[in-house]
Formats: structure tokens, C-alpha cells, sequence
């Protein structure tokens, strides 16, 4: 269509639409979890990013919207022959397109970091979909306010609010309404699949608010130059009742947006101690069964020793298999990998939280633990003394054979496990 | 026939009345619609473009009923417009502006490019339809809000105040557009510059305060002022009578 192709080459949009593809890929690349291959993560990724985007295509509507009033143009709405509608209808629809294509690159940026690593699954179609749809709501309210208010200061003040609000709402993440809004950043989990019903309620609610806003512009615009009917009103009723609708799903679900754990197939490693991954770590696999050899080969005679390990989610609700120990891990990046043991340790009692908080109220038997747990996990080279008498002790430590260290943790197993080990124990 | 027909109309904003009873027919041809600022010519002629909807009265454009939806859908597919204040896309092409008006008027996207470079054309901005309009003087700007009012190719094309801020020349060239134009198209022109009357115009017709007080010839409109000695010329003078109390009984 000729005046769209026109649009879509204005100045504001050219301008605009690289803008919008940086902000978006911005958030993408880096909510992406680095040296991680996980196509759900890209999902997230890609719909969060709506966070930095969202309230620039809210400002650049709000900007188009009030072209009408900056060029005085307003004769050619309303002597169209296609309708007042028609010439705001192409505006917004230049709108819609423009924010369309940036989240599509974004997400072929996304696709593209994540295609050829990834081992599981695919994207979350319905949810970068559903995210698609609360960008174009954002574009639409914003065009929408731009026509109620066409002041200079209207589109910088829809950005902020726009952004004001993503940012509060997501301070309230987990509460019934406040996946309805149009901006929403998920932690997601690949032992937890999205909730499809809380989609299905934001497909709605999107839609529905989106069809709501522009039936009752086209109605104001209709009633403003003609006679209204009852035709005219039952777009509103049906947006009315569909946005409702989608709004109750939402809040019905209580925030829920994960389900509950689904059973996942394992990856393990050939060797002992055999270490499992969900499928989308499986290329973690390798460093992963090596670091946690290491540990075994520590822990080996106490009761935190193991012969199977699996991923989990962090959740207490989620149990690995009986006579299995346990990690959490986030990424495949170094510091995740190596903060893998961190979990394990945690799990297994050993300088957990509790332990750590106690270090932190400069207790001296939890900071011994901690220095004993740098070196479970090979991070002793970093482990920062609190004072003169601390450093004597890692002097001590570190003085130890391996087998010797081993040893002596053996011994002084339950006194580590409880927390409580004395100084005395590095050496007299 | 009457290009535009209008019975009792009324059009107001908020409770003041801006035309009242106004009862006129214009004829085919060029039709100057004269008359002091706030006479209400601007209203006049947004209403028989359809951008308001008259407030009382008939109104019937082309034969059709301003009041309507499906007639005033008709009306607008049939005039072009060129508002007073002519407002354009800074950094459309002239081309691409005109197409798409075009476009709006109802005209297939096939046709509409065909079209506008008629347009600009028959205005004399053929070589210049690829440049932006904010490059444009504004004289030619005048000329494409011609080109897109006419780009159509509309019966009836609607013009108000179209010479002002226009210099001399610009004034003489315009005013030969027009009367190129009109050998297939019949204008309604507004103006407050009585000498345009004498240059373009086949019927005259001068409102004031919202009631059309005279309709009839520039001749007839020179007759009439034969006893005032307000003006500098005939056509003033005739003027000057046509708006005088006495007179708003108008000139037919």
C-alpha cells in the first residue's frame, strides 16, 4: 500500500526503528546467560526486552500521533473518502510495523546467539508472541495518548511513565495483576515449564485492551463528524469483554507464571562420581564432571560425599532422585560452573547460608568454614582473611599436603558441618 | 445545475452561530466566495467539504447530501481541498504527498502514482515531484496543495484564501493555473482580496456575518456599488454596498 510505504520512510521512523533494534537487542544480549545455549532463556530474553523498547515505540507513536496538530493535516482525515479513520489507522499501523520489525531482529539476534549451541527444545513461540503483542499494546497507548494530548512534552512523558511503570511493576513480580503488564521480566527455569493459561490471559488481555483502544478512536472519530450507531459500539463491547476476560485469567493465576516441575531425561556423565544435567547444560557436561570429581575426591569419607549428583532448580520444592545430591546452575560461564560446588556445598550443609551469615557477624568458627570451603572449591587463591590471626590459619592450610588437607577434613568433618569449628583445629 | 445547494444552513461553535440560514446554489465554473475575515468562508467551505457537519439546514454538494455518511463519503471522493493553512509532510517528496492524498481521496494504490504526476504536471512541478517539500517555496507549496486537491480529479475543488502570502508574481501564476484547471473542473475560491474577483471569476458570492448578502456577477457586483464611495475601484466599491445593511437582502 502506497501512503504506508511512505510512512514507513518518514524521518522519525528511520531514526527510530535502529534505536528501538539496539535497546531491544541490548536487553537480549544481555539477559542471555552468557556461554549458554538455553532456547527458553532466549525466550525471556527476547520478551524482557520490551523493558527499554516499550517506552521508546510508546514515545515514537505518541510523536507520529500528534503529526496531525504539528503539520496542521488535519483536513486530510477529515475529507478522506476512506473514512476519518484511514489516515490515523495508516499511522499506527507504520507504528505497529516499525516496533514489529525491531522485535523481530532482536529476536533473530537472539535466535542467532543461541541456534547453533543450543541442545534442547526450541523457543517459546506462544510467549515471544504474546510479548510481540504487549509491545504493540505499549505503541498503541502511546499513539493513543499522543492524539489525547498533543503537546511537545507528551512523548518523552509517555516514555517515562511507560518506563516507570515497567520498572515498578516489575519490583512486584509474583503479584496476581502484575503480569498484565505489557512489560514483564520472567526468571525462568529449564525444570519449569511457562504456565500456558497465564499466556492464553495475556494473549487476551493484550489483544483485547489493544482492539479496545483503537474501537473507541475509531468510535470518537466516527461521533465527532457523523452520527453514531450501535454498530459502531460493538467492537468496544467485544474488546470490552475479551480484555476483561484475559485480565481475570491473568490475576486468577496468582502469579504463577512457571508450572511445576515436568520430569526431565538427564543427561549423565560416564564416570563416577556420575554427574547429571538437564539436556540444555548438556554441553557443560565435561567441565562440570571434572570439577565435581575434584570435590568427590575431597568430600570422599564424610557424609557429604556422593556418587550422583543432578541439576536442579534452586526451588526447596524440587527433590533430586533419592540418594542423588543436588546443584543449582545458571549458566554455563566459568563462575557458574565453579559456583555449581558453592550449591552442592550449600546443600549439603556444609557453610551453608546460615553458616555464611554467621562469617558475616564475624564469627570466627563460620569464617574458618568458609576458608576450609574455598578450598572444596578450588577457590582458596581468593579467599580473603579477616585478620592477623585468620591468615595465620590459611598460612597453615595452605601448608598442608593435599592428602594431609583431606585428611584433616575428615576428621574435622562434623565440626565444619555444624559450623562450629574451633581455631584451634588449624594447628594448635 | 448547482455545484453546491445550500437551504437554512447553520454551523456554529459552541452557541455561536458562525453561518446562519444561509441559502445559496453555485454554479459551474469558477466561484469566488468573498467576504470580511470572520465572515465565515472558511466554515462555508469546510462544511461543504464535510469536515463539519452543517448544524442546521440542507446542504447538498455534487447532488449529493452532506448529511449522509455514504453521500458525504461521495462528496469527499468528489472535491479536493486546499485548507488555508496548508499543511504538509515536511519530508514527503512532493510526489509521494500527492499520491498520498491520493490515496485518502479513494484512489486504487495502482493509480495513485500515474495520477499525482498529472497533478504535479498540470501545475508545473513535474521536475520538481522528487524534492522535499520543506524545499520548496511558497509559492509551489501552493501549487502542490493545487496538484493534491485536484490530483483526483474531482468536480469541484474547493479553495480557501489560496493567495494569501503570496507575492505578486506568484499571485498571476496561480491565478493562471486556476483558470487552466477550469476547463474541467469547477472552483469554489475564498478570498478578502476583492481584485481577485475581477481576475477569476464567473459568479460571485459575499458573505458576511454568516449570511450570503450577495450572489450574482462581477459585473452585477460592480453595478451595485455605482452609488458608494467607499473603494478604490468599481469592484471595491460594489463591495463596500454588498456588505452595507442596507444591501443584505443580497444581489439576486
Amino acid at each position: 500500500m502506497t501512503p504506508l510505504r511512505y510512512e514507513l520512510r518518514r524521518g522519525v521512523i528511520v531514526v527510530i526503528l535502529p534505536l528501538l533494534v539496539l535497546l531491544h537487542s541490548l536487553v537480549v544480549y544481555r539477559l542471555i546467560w552468557p556461554n549458554t545455549a538455553v532456547w527458553l532463556n532466549m525466550s525471556s530474553a527476547v520478551v524482557a526486552g520490551n523493558i527499554l523498547s516499550g517506552p521508546l515505540a510508546a514515545a515514537m507513536a505518541a510523536w507520529i500521533a500528534m503529526r496531525e496538530r504539528r503539520r496542521r493535516t488535519e483536513y486530510l482525515r477529515l475529507t478522506s473518502a476512506r473514512g476519518d479513520a484511514a489516515a490515523p489507522a495508516i499511522e499506527l499501523l507504520a507504528c505497529v510495523i516499525v516496533v514489529l520489525i525491531a522485535y523481530t531482529v532482536a529476536l533473530i539476534g537472539g535466535i542467532a546467539k543461541v541456534i547453533f549451541q543450543a541442545t534442547w527444545s526450541g523457543p517459546n513461540w506462544a510467549w515471544i508472541g504474546v510479548g510481540a503483542l504487549g509491545l504493540v499494546l505499549l505503541t498503541v497507548v502511546g499513539y493513543f495518548l499522543g492524539r489525547l494530548l498533543p503537546k511537545l512534552w507528551t512523548p518523552p512523558l509517555v516514555a517515562l511513565i511507560c518506563y516507570v511503570y515497567s520498572g515498578w511493576n516489575l519490583g512486584h513480580s509474583g503479584k496476581p495483576w502484575a503480569y498484565l503488564s505489557p512489560v514483564s521480566q520472567q526468571d525462568v527455569s529449564v525444570f519449569r515449564s511457562i504456565n500456558s493459561t497465564m499466556l492464553l490471559g495475556q494473549f487476551l488481555w493484550y489483544c483485547g485492551l489493544t482492539a479496545l483502544l483503537v474501537s473507541v478512536g475509531v468510535w470518537v472519530v466516527g461521533i465527532s463528524k457523523s452520527r453514531p450507531n450501535g454498530i459502531q459500539t460493538i467492537p468496544i463491547a467485544v474488546s470490552l469483554a475479551v480484555s476483561t476476560l484475559g485480565a481475570v485469567v491473568v490475576v486468577s493465576q496468582h502469579g504463577r507464571f512457571l508450572e511445576r516441575q515436568h520430569d526431565v531425561a538427564y543427561r549423565c556423565s560416564a564416570t563416577q562420581p556420575v554427574v547429571c544435567v538437564h539436556p540444555a547444560f548438556a554441553k557443560g557436561l565435561p567441565q562440570l564432571s571434572q570439577l565435581f570429581a575434584s570435590l568427590e575426591a575431597k568430600l570422599n569419607g564424610t557424609p557429604a560425599s556422593f556418587s550422583r549428583v543432578e541439576q536442579l532448580d534452586r526451588s526447596p520444592q524440587l527433590h533430586p532422585t533419592p540418594g542423588a545430591g543436588r546443584f543449582g546452575l545458571d549458566s554455563l560461564s566459568e563462575a557458574d560452573l565453579q559456583y555449581a560446588l558453592s550449591d552442592y556445598l550449600d546443600w549439603a550443609n556444609i557453610g551453608g547460608p546460615a553458616c555464611l551469615e554467621r562469617s558475616m557477624q564475624e564469627s570466627d568458627s563460620a569464617a574458618n568454614v568458609q576458608l576450609v570451603r574455598s578450598w572444596l572449591v578450588n577457590s582458596m587463591a581468593e579467599f580473603q582473611p579477616t585478620g592477623p590471626a585468620q591468615i595465620e590459619r590459611l598460612k597453615w592450610f595452605r601448608s598442608l599436603t593435599e592428602v594431609d588437607r583431606r585428611k584433616w577434613f575428615r576428621e574435622n568433618y562434623a565440626s565444619i558441618a555444624s559450623c562450629s569449628i574451633p581455631d584451634s583445629a588449624f594447628g594448635g | 445545475m448547482s455545484i453546491v445547494e445550500s437551504k437554512g444552513l447553520g454551523q456554529r461553535y459552541g452557541r455561536r452561530w458562525v453561518l446562519s440560514d444561509l441559502s445559496l446554489k453555485v454554479s459551474e465554473g469558477i466561484t469566488i466566495l468573498l467576504g470580511p475575515n470572520g465572515a465565515g468562508k472558511t466554515t462555508l467551505l469546510e462544511t461543504i467539504v464535510t469536515m463539519r457537519r452543517p448544524a442546521s439546514g440542507s446542504l447538498h454538494v455534487l447532488g449529493l447530501s452532506a448529511d449522509r455518511p455514504r453521500e458525504r463519503r461521495e462528496i469527499r471522493r468528489r472535491t479536493g481541498f486546499l485548507p488555508q493553512h496548508f499543511g504538509y509532510f515536511s519530508n514527503f517528496t512532493c510526489r509521494e504527498f500527492v499520491e498520498y492524498c491520493a490515496w485518502l481521496k479513494g484512489v486504487p494504490s495502482k493509480q495513485t502514482r500515474a495520477l499525482a504526476a498529472q497533478a504535479l504536471d498540470r501545475v508545473n512541478l513535474a521536475d520538481r515531484a522528487e524534492e522535499k517539500m520543506r524545499a520548496l517555496s511558497g509559492g509551489m507549496l501552493r501549487r502542490v496543495g493545487i496538484a493534491q486537491a485536484i490530483a483526483h480529479e474531482p468536480p469541484l475543488v474547493v479553495l480557501d484564501e489560496p493567495t494569501v502570502g503570496l507575492d505578486p508574481q506568484q499571485r498571476i501564476d496561480f491565478r493562471n493555473t486556476i483558470r487552466l484547471l477550469s476547463a474541467n473542473m469547477n472552483f469554489l475560491v475564498s478570498t478578502h482580496l476583492v481584485d481577485e474577483v475581477a481576475h477569476l471569476s464567473g459568479e460571485v458570492i459575499v458573505l458576511s456575518n454568516g449570511r450570503a448578502v450577495f450572489i450574482g456577477t462581477p459585473e452585477e457586483l460592480e453595478r451595485r456599488g455605482n452609488a458608494q464611495v467607499v473603494g478604490d475601484t468599481a469592484m471595491e466599491r460594489g463591495y463596500s454596498a454588498a456588505l452595507a445593511p442596507s444591501t443584505t437582502e443580497g444581489g439576486q
